[in-house]
């Protein structure tokens, strides 16, 4: 079974991505911010992680930056919902820095699934869950 | 018997064997010789065919359609033909080369080649010349469709010739014929048969046995033969190499004479022109076959005719090469063109000169040329005569105020030989020009080119006088020169001083003439004069005195009584004082004042001048013995006075003697006089201060006027009704109406039609009224286009308070106006961007946590159920909002944009395929793009969502059918175009302009077309946003968009974008640095591994970083870049001085340029209070990646703004 690390600050998107992928049978670990997602990534030796950009104590940027320096291969997503009060985009820079994919937030579960399952190279960890993407399931830009 | 019966026998016999023999020998001779010319026969047709069929390239290649007929065919082209084919024929030694045509069963010749005799007779015309002999060949040709070979004979010879059968576009058969005269080959062969058989005959005399007689006749046949073919195939050869090269160098000949700009002809001995090149036609007129077969004389100017036949004999006559010879010729205009000529004779085959070569040049321009300079160097002679001999001082000073010309007036004038004045310093002549203030006063004079002043110069002999100095600045070569014209002005001051006195007294207020003197009322020396003849006539003595008593004029008529005796004596001048004063002391401005003198008892009178009510003077009259005065009175007064009495009385006698009545006569008639006198004086002066009055009401209308002409504000006068009576320039200029144009129309000409008919009521009520009216008025220029201003109308009264006039001074506000909206406008903008920026993340999550749960919940949920509905419509409200979220942010949000240097033509081309899916079959999409567009500094994929979405809205307003023009071009805009074009800066731009035909907007649609959320489309078919986020995208590209659109008549949008290179920032065609997509960083920072984790973190991020680890290594890296930086990021702690003072220094070179400084010292604002007010931005250690980028982006975003 593979392992999730999901790193976000919004408890709510924690648990609903965690309630998802579980669903769609990953074990997942979460943490609020970028520091804690980083001491669990050593503990759990997570497949893939999933980190918010702008968080407190240490942003997504660095944990980007920082994955890509110590485990070079590990695949992240970075999810952001852009930053308070100044109309930058970071995803780019998430890039940048090593993300695999990027997501502006809201994204689709069934994109978010789609991505997590191309990135750990399996078709489907849990067939009977029914968390299969179908087209038109995510919403179009 | 038998011997002889033997002998007869066998003599019978030798007979017989030589009979046969010779015949066998001279059939086998006969035998070759046929056969020889056969062969000989075989290789003249394959000649024939070949020199045929070269003849379409010989004539017009469309000679064949034209010549079925006569007259069709010039006898110009004909003779052309003649010559082309002649010439090929002779190279060819063929006897002719010619074309027929058969039609209606008739043969006719179309073109030939001439023979010799022929052209000696020069009866060359060929065309439809009929040809009956030939019409048998001709039909079998034309019937076999093949070449046809014959020999036969004509009326030319006997010839072997091939007929070519062709047809024109017509379907008319014509033929290519060539013939070779067959007459001397025929000879050739009979002589070759006889040689043979002469031969044979001779083997038979020698008695060489058949057998040997047969083979040596055969061997010197064939040897024969062999000469013969060896010959022939020699021939051919020569003949094809010469016909290949004559093609060749006929070709590159004709094309160098047909191109040659000179023209090209060849003359004979008779002075025949036969043949001229194009270049005649081109220079000349003529067209070329017109002057060919001429003779060259009348060409030529009368007056170069006889040096042209002298120069036309010596190349006939030397026969050597000619040139130099210059002519005028005459154009077909009739105007006369000069040329120059060479020749280059040739000879015929008897070596005599038959004519020549001639190259004509047209030298017009250089003869023009040369006649110019002529005429200038006449006109530079006679200036320097006019100069030499001007009755004016002419001086030319140089830049240090030495002379280097005077003209002859200037050296008599000022007394110096020329010689003495060349050198001498201009401060020797002038004194208002000391020495050492030449060189402050040429910096001064070089500011204006011509000048006129006064000033004085000085002769040599010291003495002064006053010029007038029309002075020139005048550069000559490379050095600049006064040259100044100067008059004597002598005469014209002194005149001017005298008259300047009389007009000030003239024209001084009256209540100020108290002091005003008989001189300057009037000419005193004409007084004189009118005082002088008044006593002649009357005999009475007459002087002028002022009030006081002094004399103004010189007594008249004065006798030796009263002058010389009386008042010579103490008692005599006393008494004489006394009446005079006596006499004064009467005014009377009614009539004159007479008494006896209270001296010798003598009749005086005087009469008071008078200029208006004052009194200027006296007119004394006097010195007159009244007839009753006996000589006994005149003794007895001469000893109360102690005079001696013989001489008093002498005197006595002399003094005219009158009745006291006459003297009053007299005294009346002065009165008169000078009564006239006075009235004409104040005359004077009333008139000369009414004129002074007038001059100065002049002068205060002309301030006036010239206030109102060059005022920015427009000003119209109407008379009572409204009707233009006269507008200012600058109304001229708003309204594009002249004043020409206006006068005597209605102020309604501007009339908008915007005002409702309540306002216009408004404003005439309120000017009627008397009051001024002001307010804004819409009004239209006489382009159409209407314009707002600011007006302020005022009626002008009469002195009884009607109205007799308006006056409306109007300012044209719409630039102001747009300005503002404009401003307004990008605030708003500005204010939902940031609106949007600042909810987006939290919305975003929020989003995130409904789409995602109710995707969770759906999953959990049977389809079809209430349940599952409910959360899908959620999921899908969800959605919606997250979308508009998102082109919130695309609006307000500077995006991450990939900037290239490309064309946006190719972008556009890009989208054609896209375009058509979008726009359907409805809609034609054209595309007009200009060639050489400037390359402009943008991100392709936001160029294409421009395109896309103005097609869509295109596409929308034209929802039955239209089309679609998507264009660019380069502009270039000055200051002042951009107060035309709202938005617009100065610069070079790329404009992308789509144009549709559809449905066009109201001026409302137009007004809040960008404004987030505004749509014209139901509700959802559109957020609002499309054209808000291309709003947002192209201010972010530093450009403007335009939009020109009007409800039923399409609309048009304007994008513009900066040209690559045309960055101020940034010289114009250097490419930008590779990686500095978004700005170029000078960062400052000591510790190595901090700056090179910062510098990692901002190239990632698309900026390119220059390092330095101290002060001073930040100033040497910021001059060594040429100060070209976007952003200074520096640490406040270096080694060497601090951030600060860093950020200080350079903000000297650019004081624009943004600052951004960071520290670890948590109370930066109490130690570096004045950060902020020097707009430094800060940013506090440690920082994570993403503050750090944003203060970066915001430091530069700030700057931008």
């Amino acid at each position: 079974m593979s392992h999730i690390l999901i790193i976000d600050d919004d408890l709510s998107i924690q648990r609903l991505f965690k309630q998802f992928l579980e669903g769609a049978g990953y074990s997942i670990s979460s943490a609020s911010d970028g520091r804690e997602g980083m001491l669990l990534m050593k503990q759990k030796k997570p497949d893939l992680i999933i980190t918010d950009i702008m968080m407190p104590e240490m942003d997504g940027l660095e944990v980007v930056r920082n994955i890509n320096n110590t485990c070079p291969g590990l695949p992240v997503i970075a999810i952001s919902g852009g930053m308070r009060g100044m109309p930058i985009n970071f995803l780019p820079h998430a890039k940048k820095f090593g993300a695999c994919r990027t997501f502006e937030k809201p994204v689709s579960l069934a994109a978010l699934l789609k991505a997590v399952r191309e990135l750990l190279g399996t078709s489907a960890e849990k067939t009977d869950s029914g968390y299969l993407p179908s087209p038109g399931s995510g919403f179009s830009k | 018997m038998f011997g002889s019966k033997l002998f007869t026998r066998s003599g019978l016999i030798l007979l017989l064997a030589i009979t046969v023999y010779a015949a066998l020998i001279s059939g086998h001779a006969l035998r070759i010789s046929r056969n020889e010319e056969k062969k000989v026969i075989a290789g003249l047709d394959h000649e024939l065919l070949k020199a045929a069929r070269s003849i379409p390239h010989l004539i017009a290649p469309d000679f064949f359609d034209r010549a079925v007929q006569p007259g069709t065919i010039s006898e110009a082209e004909d003779r052309a033909n003649i010559k082309q084919l002649t010439r090929i024929a002779d190279d060819l030694d063929l006897s002719y080369l010619y074309t027929l045509v058969y039609t209606n069963g008739n043969v006719y010749i179309t073109s030939s080649s001439a023979s010799k005799e022929e052209r000696q007779k020069q009866t060359e015309v060929r065309y439809f010349t009929p040809y009956p002999e030939t019409a048998e060949y001709v039909r079998k040709a034309v019937e076999s469709g093949a070449p046809v070979f014959n020999t036969y004979t004509d009326r030319w010879g006997t010839f072997r010739h091939v007929y070519i059968p062709l047809r024109n576009k017509q379907g008319l058969p014509y033929i290519l014929a060539a013939d070779h005269d067959i007459g001397r080959i025929s000879g050739l062969l009979k002589q070759q048969t006889g040689e043979t058989v002469f031969v044979s005959l001779l083997f038979i005399l020698a008695g060489v046995p058949f057998l040997l007689a047969y083979r040596l006749v055969s061997k010197y046949n064939a040897r024969r033969l062999k000469a013969l073919n060896l010959q022939l195939t020699e021939d051919i050869k020569i003949r094809r190499q010469a016909e290949t090269e004559l093609v060749k160098s006929e070709e590159k000949f004709r094309l160098l004479i047909e191109n040659s700009h000179d023209i090209i002809y060849t003359m004979s001995t008779d002075g025949i022109l036969d043949y001229v090149s194009p270049a005649w036609t081109v220079l000349l007129g003529h067209p070329a076959d017109q002057i060919e077969g001429r003779p060259f004389q009348p060409f030529i100017h009368p007056d170069d005719l006889p040096a042209c036949m002298v120069w036309f004999s010596k190349v006939i006559k030397t026969g050597q090469r000619q040139a130099g010879i210059e002519y005028r010729v005459k154009h077909i205009d009739g105007t006369w063109r000069w040329h120059t000529s060479s020749a280059v004779p040739f000879t015929g085959k008897d070596g005599h000169v038959t004519g020549y070569y001639g190259i004509a040049t047209d030298i017009t321009e250089r003869r023009n040329r040369e006649k110019e300079l002529e005429l200038a160097k006449q006109r530079l002679e006679m200036t320097q005569f006019a100069l030499d001999h001007a009755s004016a001082e002419a001086l030319w000073i140089d830049s240090d105020g030495l002379f280097v010309y005077a003209n002859i007036n200037a050296c008599e004038k000022l007394g110096y030989t020329r010689e003495e004045l060349i050198g001498l310093s201009i401060s020797e002549i002038d004194p208002n020009l000391p020495a050492g203030t030449w060189s402050a006063y040429w910096e001064n004079r070089r500011k204006t080119v011509s000048k006129v002043f006064e000033s004085c110069h000085k002769t040599k002999d010291g003495r002064i006088f006053p010029v007038e100095i029309y002075s020139n600045l005048i550069r000559f070569g490379d050095k600049e020169y006064t040259c100044t014209f100067s008059h004597d002005i002598t005469e014209r001051k002194q005149m001017q001083t005298a008259l300047e006195n009389r007009i000030v007294a003239l024209t001084r207020p009256l209540d100020q003439s108290a002091n005003i003197t008989v001189e300057e009322l009037f000419d005193l020396a004409e007084f004189q004069r009118i005082q002088d003849e008044f006593s002649a006539a009357t005999g009475v003595t007459s002087v002028i005195s002022n009030l006081d008593g002094t004399d103004i004029t010189t007594s008249s008529n004065s006798s030796t009584l009263c002058g010389q005796i009386i008042r010579n004596t103490e008692k005599g001048c006393a008494n004489c004082n006394r009446s005079n004063a006596a006499l004064r002391q009467v005014v009377d401005p009614k009539g004159p004042i007479t008494h006896r003198c209270l001296s010798a008892g003598l009749w005086d009178g005087c009469v008071n001048i008078m200029i208006g009510d004052r009194h200027i003077a006296d007119w004394m009259i006097g010195q007159v013995r009244d007839e009753t005065h006996t000589e006994e009175q005149a003794l007895q007064y001469a000893r109360e006075i102690g005079a001696d009495e013989q001489t008093y009385l002498e005197a006595f006698r002399k003094l005219p003697c009158m009745s006291g009545e006459h003297f009053k006569q007299i005294a009346q008639t002065l009165f008169t006089l000078a009564n006239q006198l006075s009235v004409s004086a104040y005359q004077n002066i009333q008139q000369a201060r009414f004129i002074a009055e007038r001059q100065q009401a002049e002068e205060k209308l002309l301030r006036l006027s010239t206030a109102i002409n060059q005022t920015a504000e427009a000003v119209v006068v109407t008379d009572a009704q409204g009707i233009i009576q006269y507008v200012n320039p600058a109304f001229e200029f708003i309204t594009g109406y002249l004043q020409e144009e206006t006068a005597g129309k209605s102020s309604n000409l501007l009339k908008s039609g915007r005002h409702d008919e309540a306002f216009h009521r408004n404003l005439w009520q309120t000017i009627t009224a008397g009051q001024t009216w002001t307010g804004q008025l819409i009004n239209k220029r006489k382009n159409g286009i209407l314009y707002i201003e600011k007006a302020s109308i005022s009626p002008v009264c009469n002195p009884n308070g009607a109205i007799v006039n308006y006056v409306a001074v109007k300012r044209d506000i719409t630039n102001e106006l747009n300005k503002e909206e404009q401003f307004r406008q990008s605030e708003k903008m500005q204010a939902v961007g940031q609106l949007a920026g600042g909810i987006a993340h939290d919305f975003n999550n929020i989003l995130q946590a409904i789409l995602g749960f109710s995707e969770l919940l759906l999953d959990r949920l049977k389809a079809e159920t209430p349940e599952y509905n409910n959360v899908s419509e959620i999921k899908k409200a969800a959605a919606r909002a997250a979308d508009l979220t998102r082109q919130l942010l695309a609006f307000s949000r500077k995006q991450y944009s990939e900037k290239k240097r490309f064309n946006i033509n190719t972008v556009i081309r890009d989208t054609d395929v896209l375009l058509h899916l979008l726009l359907g079959d409805k809609i034609i999409c054209v595309f007009d793009l200009a060639q050489n567009l400037n390359p402009i500094d943008a991100d392709p994929g936001q160029m294409t969502q421009i395109i896309m979405n103005l097609a869509i809205n295109a596409r929308d307003a034209m929802p039955q059918s239209g089309r679609l023009t998507i264009s660019t071009e380069n502009i270039r805009l000055n200051v002042r175009d951009t107060a035309v074009i709202p938005g617009s800066d100065p610069g070079e731009f790329v404009c992308l302009a789509l144009t549709d035909t559809g449905c066009g907007m109201s001026q409302e649609v137009k007004d809040h077309l960008f404004e987030p959320f505004f749509t014209t489309k139901e509700p959802g078919k559109g957020t609002g946003l499309g054209l808000s986020v291309i709003y947002g995208i192209v201010k972010q590209h530093k450009g403007w968009i335009n939009v020109y659109s009007e409800e039923g008549s399409g609309t048009t949008v304007k994008v513009y974008f900066p040209a690559a290179g045309s960055d101020p920032a940034r010289p114009a065609g250097e490419p930008p640095v590779s990686g500095e997509r978004n700005g170029r960083i000078l960062l400052v920072e000591d510790d190595s591994d901090m700056c090179n984790l910062v510098a990692r973190i901002l190239q990632d991020a698309g900026y390119s970083t220059f390092a330095a680890a101290t002060y001073t290594e930040a100033l040497q890296t910021f001059e060594g870049e040429k100060s070209r930086f976007d952003l200074l990021f520096s640490d406040i702690v270096l080694p060497d001085r601090n951030g600060i003072e860093l950020a200080d220094e350079i903000r000297k070179k650019t004081p624009a340029l943004p600052v951004l400084l960071y520290s670890g010292y948590r109370d930066q604002r109490e130690r570096w209070s004045n950060l902020e007010s020097k707009g430094y931005h800060f940013l506090q250690k440690p920082f994570t990646i993403t503050t750090l980028l944003a203060a970066v982006y915001d430091a530069l975003e700030k700057a931008s703004k």
